[in-house]
C-alpha cells in the first residue's frame, strides 16, 4: 500500500510517499518526519529572532551543539571546496534587499562586502568564534536538504524500503516502485513550471534543482536572485539540477551551477534562457 | 486528488417512471474514469437484466465489476524545481494523507423487484450490496409510485431506502495491522434516505416534477484516509481527521422535461440541498436530446454544482488547534464544478442499440477528469 | 423544512392548471428522453455516483443511490 503525506515546512510545500503495508506505521514515521523537519526548521530559522540560529548571529550564543558543529563544518568545507561558490555568510548582504533605493543598496553593499566569507568564523572545540560583529550564517540553502536526508534516514529507521522525500524540489529517491521499476523525477520547466520540461530516473539517489526567479527581490526596477553571491551570475541558466548520494550534497552544486559552470563529477542538467538542456550523465 | 473511487450499487429503479410497454432487455455498459494529473484511473463494466414477469411483476439486477489500476510508467512520480509562485510565504492548498493499493477490485450487485397493482400503482422493493477491500454495504429500498386518478397525468412516489456500511478503519494489504488483538478495525455507520414527490403531466409535450428529501447518516462518518496537522507552528501532530457522528440534511428536487419540436427535447434538473454540517449546495443540470432521425440521438448536456464548505473543515495548514471536529478533505470545501456531456445512441435495429459518450468534468479545487462510456441494450 | 411544503403546494396550485391529457396523447411521454435522469438510466446512475464520490452531496437522485465508501 502506498501512503502520501503533505504537509508545510520551511515556507515550503513537503511532500513524502512510500510502501508500507501498515497504516499505523505508516503514520508513526510520517509523524515523526514531520516533527524532524519541524524541530529543524525553528532552530535553524534565520527570520526568527528567538531561533538558536539567530542567537548564533547575534552574537547571545556561541555555544555548539553536535549538530550544528557538524552542519556547520560540512558547509565551511563546501565553500573550500568550491572556492567561495557556495557560501553560507552571503546573508551578510541579505538585510541589504530590503532597501528602497539603488543608491542606499549600493553604498551598504560595499561597506558590508569585506565581511563575507566563511574565513569569517572559526570553530573551536564546540564554540563558533567571529571575527566582527556583521557576518551573519543563513543555513537556509542548506537545511532544506539536511531535512531531506534526516527524514529518509527516518524512513529507513522504520523499515520502509520504497519511496521518495520531496520538501520543495529537494528530492531524495528509495528504492524502486512496487512494480520493480524506478521512480521518475520531473524537472520543471522554468518558464511555465506547471509542466515538466524533462524527467530523471533515481534510485537510491537525491536531486535538487536551484532557479534563480523563485524569490527574487526587487528594488526599484532591477531584480535580484535570492541566490546571493560574491561572484555575479556569468551565464544566463534558468535552472540547474544536480544527482547525488546525499541531498546537501545535490543543494550545494545546484546552488553553485547557479553561479559558475564548473566541472562536478556528479549528473547535472541546466535549463538555459532558450530551454535548451545541457547535461551530463 | 481523491484517488479512491468506488463505484458500485447501482440498481435500474428510477423515481419517477412509469412503465408502459414490456421491457425485457440486457444492457452492458462500460465506464473508464480517468483523473488528470492523478495516475488513477477506473475501468468499470456493468451488466444489467430487466425482465417482466406478465404484465405485474418486473425483477432488474444489475452487476458492476470496477478495477481501480495504480500507476502508469509514463507519468512523473513527483517533480523538482521552482513552483513560480515567488515570494517566502508559501501555502499548501490542504494537508492530506492518501493511501491506495494497485489493482483493487470492487463488486457490487443490486436487484429489485416491482409489483403493479390493478390501477397501475407500484410497489418496489430492491437490496443491494457492495464490497471492497475496506468497505461493505448492504442497502435495502422500497418505493410506492401512487397515481392520483386513471387518467394517469399525475403521480405521487413514496421512497425510503436503509444502508448499513462497513468501514475499514485500520489496515494493511495482508489485514494484520491491529497487532495487539490480530484483528482488524471496522467501524459501522447507516443512512436512511426517504424522498417523497409529484409528477404532473403538463400538457402532450411537457411534464414538471419536484421531490423532497431527506438524509441522514449517522455512525462512523470520518474517513481514515485523511489527516490533519494539529499546532502546525508549535508542536505538530499529525493525526487522523474527525468528523462528526451525525449528519441531517434535506432539499428538494424541481424537473421539467418538455419536447420542444418533433426532434429536440430538453430536460433539466435543479436541486437544492442543506445540512447541519453547513453544507449548500445547488445542482443544476440541462440536458438537450436531438433525435437526428428514429435511428440515432445525440445528447447535450451540462451540469452545475455549486457548494459550500463544511462548518469544520479547512484547507490552511496552520488553522487546526483544539477542535473537536476538523477535516481538510476538499470535498467538503466550498467548490463549483462544471460538467460538458456528449452522448450518443444509435439503433441499430428494433431490438439493438449502442451508445457512447464523452464527458468532462472540471472542480475548481483543481481536479478535473474525464470519463467515457460505451454500451449496448439488446430487448429480448 | 416550511419552505418545502410551500413549493409542494406551489406545485400542486401549479398542477391545477394543467390540462387534462388523453392517454392516445401520452406518446411523447413514453419517449425514454422524457424521464427524469435522462432516457439511459444505467449511465445516470454511473455518472450520479462519480458526483456522490466527489462532492458532499449525497441525496436527491432517487432512493438507491447505491453504496459508497466515500466517507
Amino acid at each position: 500500500m502506498i501512503h502520501k503525506y503533505r504537509f508545510e515546512a520551511m515556507t515550503t510545500p513537503c511532500e513524502m510517499q512510500f510502501v508500507c503495508d501498515n497504516h499505523s506505521v505508516a503514520d508513526a514515521c510520517a509523524q515523526a518526519v514531520l516533527k524532524e523537519t519541524k524541530r529543524l526548521e525553528q532552530k535553524y530559522n534565520y527570520f526568527n529572532p528567538n531561533s538558536y540560529l539567530s542567537k548564533i548571529n547575534n552574537r547571545k550564543e556561541k555555544h555548539l551543539d553536535s549538530e550544528s558543529k557538524q552542519l556547520l563544518q560540512r558547509a565551511k568545507l563546501y565553500y573550500n571546496k568550491t572556492h567561495g561558490l557556495f557560501d553560507i555568510t552571503v546573508a551578510t548582504l541579505k538585510d541589504n534587499f530590503f532597501q528602497k533605493s539603488l543608491k542606499e543598496f549600493h553604498f551598504c553593499h560595499d561597506k558590508l562586502y569585506q565581511f563575507v566569507g566563511c574565513e569569517h568564523f572559526e570553530i573551536n572545540k564546540n564554540n563558533i568564534k567571529f571575527d566582527n560583529e556583521f557576518t551573519k550564517i543563513d543555513l537556509g540553502g542548506f537545511v532544506k536538504e539536511y531535512a531531506v536526508d534526516k527524514a529518509v534516514l527516518i524512513l529507513k529507521k522504520y523499515k520502509i524500503k520504497s519511496g521518495y522525500v520531496n520538501f520543495g524540489g529537494d528530492v531524495f529517491v528509495l528504492g524502486k516502485k512496487s512494480n520493480n521499476t524506478k521512480y521518475t523525477v520531473g524537472i520543471k520547466n522554468p518558464k511555465d513550471p506547471s509542466k515538466n520540461i524533462l524527467s530523471v530516473e533515481l534510485e537510491n539517489q537525491a536531486l535538487t534543482t536551484s532557479a534563480s526567479y523563485e524569490r527574487n527581490y526587487h528594488i526599484e526596477d532591477k531584480e535580484f536572485s535570492h541566490i546571493i553571491s560574491k561572484n555575479p551570475s556569468s551565464q544566463d541558466i534558468l535552472s540547474a539540477t544536480v544527482v547525488s548520494n546525499s541531498c546537501v550534497e545535490s543543494g550545494v552544486y545546484s546552488t553553485v551551477l547557479m553561479i559558475k559552470k564548473i566541472d562536478i563529477k556528479k549528473d547535472f542538467y541546466l535549463i538555459d534562457e532558450n530551454l535548451n538542456i545541457i547535461y551530463n550523465d | 486528488m481523491q484517488l479512491k473511487i468506488p463505484l458500485s450499487l447501482v440498481t435500474a429503479s428510477l423515481l419517477f417512471s412509469s412503465m408502459l410497454k414490456a421491457e425485457d432487455y440486457i444492457s452492458v455498459q462500460y465506464l473508464k474514469y480517468d483523473e488528470s494529473g492523478n495516475k488513477v484511473e477506473i475501468s468499470a463494466p456493468t451488466l444489467e437484466i430487466n425482465k417482466d414477469f406478465g404484465t405485474d411483476y418486473r425483477l432488474n439486477a444489475t452487476y458492476i465489476s470496477d478495477v481501480i489500476s495504480g500507476a502508469s510508467p509514463a507519468f512523473t512520480d513527483t517533480s523538482s524545481g521552482a513552483s513560480g509562485s515567488g515570494g517566502a510565504a508559501l501555502l499548501l492548498k490542504d494537508i492530506e494523507k492518501k493511501y491506495f493499493v494497485f489493482d483493487d477490485k470492487r463488486d457490487s450487485l443490486a436487484t429489485s423487484l416491482t409489483k403493479r397493482f390493478e390501477n397501475r400503482d407500484e410497489l418496489t422493493t430492491g437490496i443491494g450490496y457492495s464490497r471492497e477491500n475496506d468497505y461493505k454495504a448492504l442497502e435495502l429500498s422500497t418505493s410506492y409510485l401512487l397515481w392520483s386518478d386513471e387518467t394517469h397525468n399525475r403521480s405521487y412516489n413514496f421512497s425510503a431506502s436503509y444502508m448499513f456500511n462497513d468501514i475499514l478503519e485500520a489496515c494493511g494489504n495482508n489485514f494484520d495491522c491491529d497487532k495487539s488483538t490480530g484483528s482488524d478495525i471496522w467501524n459501522t455507520s447507516n443512512i436512511i434516505n426517504i424522498q417523497v414527490g409529484i409528477t404532473q403531466i403538463i400538457d402532450r409535450t411537457s411534464s414538471v416534477g419536484g421531490s423532497v428529501f431527506y438524509i441522514n447518516e449517522h455512525g462512523y462518518l470520518t474517513n481514515p484516509n485523511y489527516n490533519i496537522v494539529r499546532n502546525n507552528g508549535t508542536n505538530p501532530t499529525l493525526e487522523n481527521e474527525s468528523r462528526p457522528d451525525n449528519r441531517d440534511g434535506y432539499g428538494f428536487l424541481v424537473n421539467y422535461a418538455k419536447q420542444i419540436n418533433k426532434k429536440i427535447t430538453s430536460n433539466s434538473t435543479y436541486r437544492f440541498y442543506t445540512d447541519d454540517w453547513d453544507i449548500d449546495s445547488h445542482t443544476v443540470d440541462s440536458n438537450l436530446y436531438y433525435e437526428y432521425n428514429n435511428k440515432l440521438l445525440l445528447g447535450f448536456g451540462l451540469r452545475y454544482y455549486l457548494q459550500s464548505e463544511a462548518s469544520f473543515y479547512n484547507g490552511a495548514k496552520d488553522y487546526f488547534t483544539t477542535q473537536t471536529y476538523a477535516s481538510s478533505d476538499d470535498r467538503l470545501s466550498s467548490f463549483h464544478t462544471v460538467t460538458y456531456k456528449f452522448n450518443i445512441d444509435y439503433k441499430i435495429t428494433d431490438t439493438f442499440s449502442y451508445n457512447m459518450g464523452l464527458n468532462y468534468y472540471d472542480q475548481s479545487t483543481n481536479l478535473e477528469a474525464t470519463y467515457i462510456t460505451a454500451g449496448f441494450k439488446y430487448w429480448f | 423544512m416550511c419552505k418545502y411544503f410551500v413549493l409542494l403546494s406551489v406545485l400542486l396550485i401549479f398542477t391545477g392548471c394543467v390540462k387534462e391529457v388523453k392517454p392516445w396523447q401520452k406518446a411523447v411521454h413514453a419517449k425514454p428522453v422524457m424521464k427524469e435522469g435522462g432516457p439511459n438510466s444505467l449511465l445516470n446512475k454511473f455518472e450520479q455516483h462519480i458526483y456522490f464520490s466527489k462532492e458532499a452531496t449525497r441525496a436527491g437522485s432517487g432512493v438507491q443511490g447505491g453504496g459508497c465508501g466515500c466517507n
